[in-house]
């Protein structure tokens, strides 16, 4: 009995922890988001101001041009991850269910093209996208994302089909269904977690991304959410923090609602796709 | 041969089912393709500018500034509609990582404002134009020492305008509390001098100086010029030479011994950015705060918000009050086809009253003598800003802006070794042999 009590005080212990760790940065954030210049730079740190300070929010909306740029981050960060989801559902089957040597290769070339640091890519691809004349374009961003992003949901598709036993695919076979019946009615549908959480991953992670957009874009009309995020802060640690936090609050809301909508299945089947191979 | 035979028919069949397998379910890849045609159309056309556009990367961010930028285009454009600014902000960050990669691959805007140090690699690469013959009309206007600071091998590559001195901030307040003078001296006030009234003006609830001193290397190189630092050696000749000696040593050993031994500089500060150690002195925690000309803007924030009484002192002094110049400048892409359109551009924005305000919106020192009467009549009634513009004539030739890899060994080699020496983790041998081989090691 006492054994059971302490083991659920420890837990609610750890939780209440983990809850501090993780909404702790979030809520000191909400709380610049409302604090009046002269209190940022107050000595005792307080979470929230005793007057909420609004207009953070107006100067971060009026002056920055960021709702442009919240709408290109969300157009690229959409169009990257329903052409990432296209092109990775097909080879992901492919190499899941062949086990040849050239799955074998390309699954391994997949692994090391993980292991380069992006800043060794920066160069050849920024040469790359002035040749193909895409530089400054929405386009040529999306495309290096789109390279960028593909050998991850690939493998991470690639252990999703790999959960889904071969004998489904038989069974519907034998009941007279169609290749193509099979892959729509019977793959896509048991697949459906699995294109959720590479959705969720690669969606995040072109919302985030900075550098490819920094050194390809340089349009200020076509500018994403980071650059201008960046462009609150000035050298020396100085910046317009209260305006940061209102605008950085703003930019984290499609991320939260992505994942308060897809919480459920990507907590229930993230590690499913994860441990085959 | 049998086997053999069986093997490849084996393997035919594979290939065979694979090709079935990927034409069955293509739909996806063709999907995609279209999407990416679709969005490579449609966008395309957008990259279209006016042919005549200037475009002028700024990483000015204070919103004073800015508005004072966006107000001279505006002026600009309407004057010159057939040659029409466009601005391109940026960011202090990452703004040599952006250029860095525009100028390699020939995108780089016609106009960019940075600062005399980062452009000089740049230079050094002949990706920026010389302004020298362009800018003559301004050359009698901006200090020597600004000129020459902003120029490679005789050539102007960056018109400087603005600059600033690091200065010590006092709280008027305090100082009238505890009944301690604050000092005027025109001439300065000598290290010595400043050591002393920060351990008088230390109590047991405050202390007497706070100085953000998580990134030391720029504030300590600039006023090593108050020693007469050298640093480097030889850098007209080829690659220098660095040489570390008393006068490179002095302000990180009195500032040192200031935390160490006096105790009155507030420990807190050996792990505070710049712009975080506002906080204390503006919290009445310490009486004094030694910070960029830059802090000005936000003190006037301060002063006019909650009643903030703040002043600056005579500027420091060793053997001299000069501070190595680093001013923020304005260059021309070397590629830029509209370089004298760029110019007169150029030279708009340092007319007096564009520039005073664009010095003032950042607490910063207007380098045209034009636009420093126009700020100094801004602002005759605050005596920290008068000051301020007084420090104006003390700019020296700093002998590491001539160096186009001292950013390089700045940011892997001097940051790193003054912030472990000003923590106490290494001797002063110890930093002077690390200074050395970095720079020696350096590639």
């Amino acid at each position: 009995m006492i054994k059971t009590v302490i083991s659920k005080i420890s837990i609610g212990a750890l939780v209440a922890f983990f809850f501090l760790f993780l909404g702790g940065p979030f809520v000191w954030l909400l709380g610049m988001s409302v604090k009046p210049p002269i209190d940022i730079l107050s000595y005792e740190p307080r979470i929230f101001p005793k007057k909420f300070y609004f207009q953070n929010y107006s100067d971060a909306l009026e002056k920055s041009g960021i709702i442009q740029a919240f709408f290109n981050s969300f157009v690229i960060a959409t169009i990257s991850t329903l052409i990432i989801l296209m092109l990775a559902v097909t080879p992901s089957y492919f190499f899941a269910r062949n086990k040849g040597i050239l799955t074998k290769s390309v699954s391994i070339w997949i692994l090391v093209s993980q292991i380069f640091p992006l800043s060794l890519l920066v160069i050849p691809i920024f040469l790359t996208m002035q040749r193909l004349n895409l530089i400054n374009t929405r386009p040529g961003l999306i495309l290096i994302y789109i390279i960028i992003n593909l050998p991850f949901a690939l493998w991470l598709l690639r252990g999703f089909v790999l959960s889904i036993p071969s004998e489904l695919e038989e069974a519907a076979q034998i009941d007279g269904a169609t290749f193509t019946q099979v892959i729509r009615k019977v793959i896509f549908p048991l697949l459906a977690p699995g294109l959720i959480v590479v959705a969720s991953f690669t969606f995040i992670n072109v919302w985030n991304e900075f550098f490819f957009a920094l050194v390809i874009l340089s349009d200020p009309e076509k500018s994403t959410l980071p650059l201008k995020l960046a462009q609150f802060l000035g050298a020396e640690g100085r910046g317009l923090f209260g305006a940061l936090a209102a605008a950085t609050t703003m930019a984290i809301i499609p991320s939260l609602a992505l994942f308060a909508l897809i919480q459920k299945r990507f907590s229930d089947n993230f590690l499913a796709g994860a441990v085959k191979g | 041969m049998t086997g053999n035979k069986q093997h490849e028919t084996g393997k035919v069949k594979t290939m065979k089912k694979l090709l079935q397998v990927l034409g069955k379910i293509r739909t996806p890849f063709v999907a995609a393709a279209s999407v990416l045609a679709l969005v490579l159309g449609v966008t395309a056309p957008l990259q279209a500018k006016a042919a005549n556009e200037i475009t002028f990367v700024s990483p000015a961010w204070i919103p004073g500034t800015v508005t004072a930028i966006k107000d001279a285009i505006t002026a600009w454009n309407k004057a010159n509609p057939n040659t029409p600014v466009k601005l391109i902000p940026g960011d202090w960050d990452s703004l040599g990582d952006q250029l860095t990669t525009q100028f390699a691959s020939k995108t780089a805007p016609d106009v960019i404002m940075f600062d005399s140090i980062s452009i000089r690699d740049y230079a050094k690469r002949g990706y920026l134009a010389d302004l020298t013959s362009l800018m003559r009309p301004l050359q009698s206007q901006i200090p020597v020492g600004e000129w020459k600071a902003s120029s490679y091998n005789g050539r102007l590559v960056g018109v400087p305008f603005l600059d600033q001195t690091y200065v010590v901030f006092a709280n008027v307040d305090m100082f009238k509390k505890a009944g301690v003078a604050i000092p005027t001296n025109p001439g300065g006030i000598t290290w010595d001098e400043f050591a002393a009234l920060a351990k008088k003006m230390t109590t047991p609830t405050s202390y007497g100086l706070t100085y953000g001193l998580l990134k030391p290397a720029s504030s300590f190189m600039i006023m090593s010029s108050n020693f007469g630092a050298q640093w480097f050696r030889g850098y007209t000749t080829g690659r220098a030479s660095l040489r570390v000696t008393q006068s490179e040593l002095e302000v990180p050993l009195r500032v040192y011994d200031m935390v160490y031994k006096d105790k009155s500089i507030d420990p807190a500060s050996l792990t505070i950015s710049a712009g975080a150690s506002l906080a204390p002195f503006l919290a009445g925690k310490t009486s004094m705060l030694l910070m960029g000309s830059y802090a000005a803007s936000d003190l006037d924030v301060a002063a006019k918000e909650k009643g903030f009484n703040w002043t600056v002192l005579p500027l420091l002094k060793g053997t001299s009050q000069g501070q190595g110049a680093n001013p923020q400048t304005f260059s021309i892409n070397a590629l830029s086809t509209k370089k004298k359109d760029a110019a007169r551009f150029i030279q708009f924005l340092m007319q007096g009253k564009y520039l005073s305000k664009i010095a003032l919106g950042d607490g910063l020192v207007p380098l045209t003598s034009d636009a420093l009467k126009a700020g100094i009549e801004a602002k005759k009634d605050s005596p920290g800003w008068s000051q301020i513009f007084a420090d104006g004539g003390n700019f020296t030739l700093a002998p590491f802006a001539f160096v186009p890899e001292f950013a390089q060994w700045k940011s892997t080699v001097l940051q790193p070794s003054l912030q472990q020496f000003i923590q106490n983790k290494i001797t002063k041998e110890e930093l002077v042999k690390r200074l050395e081989d970095g720079w020696k090691n350096l590639r």
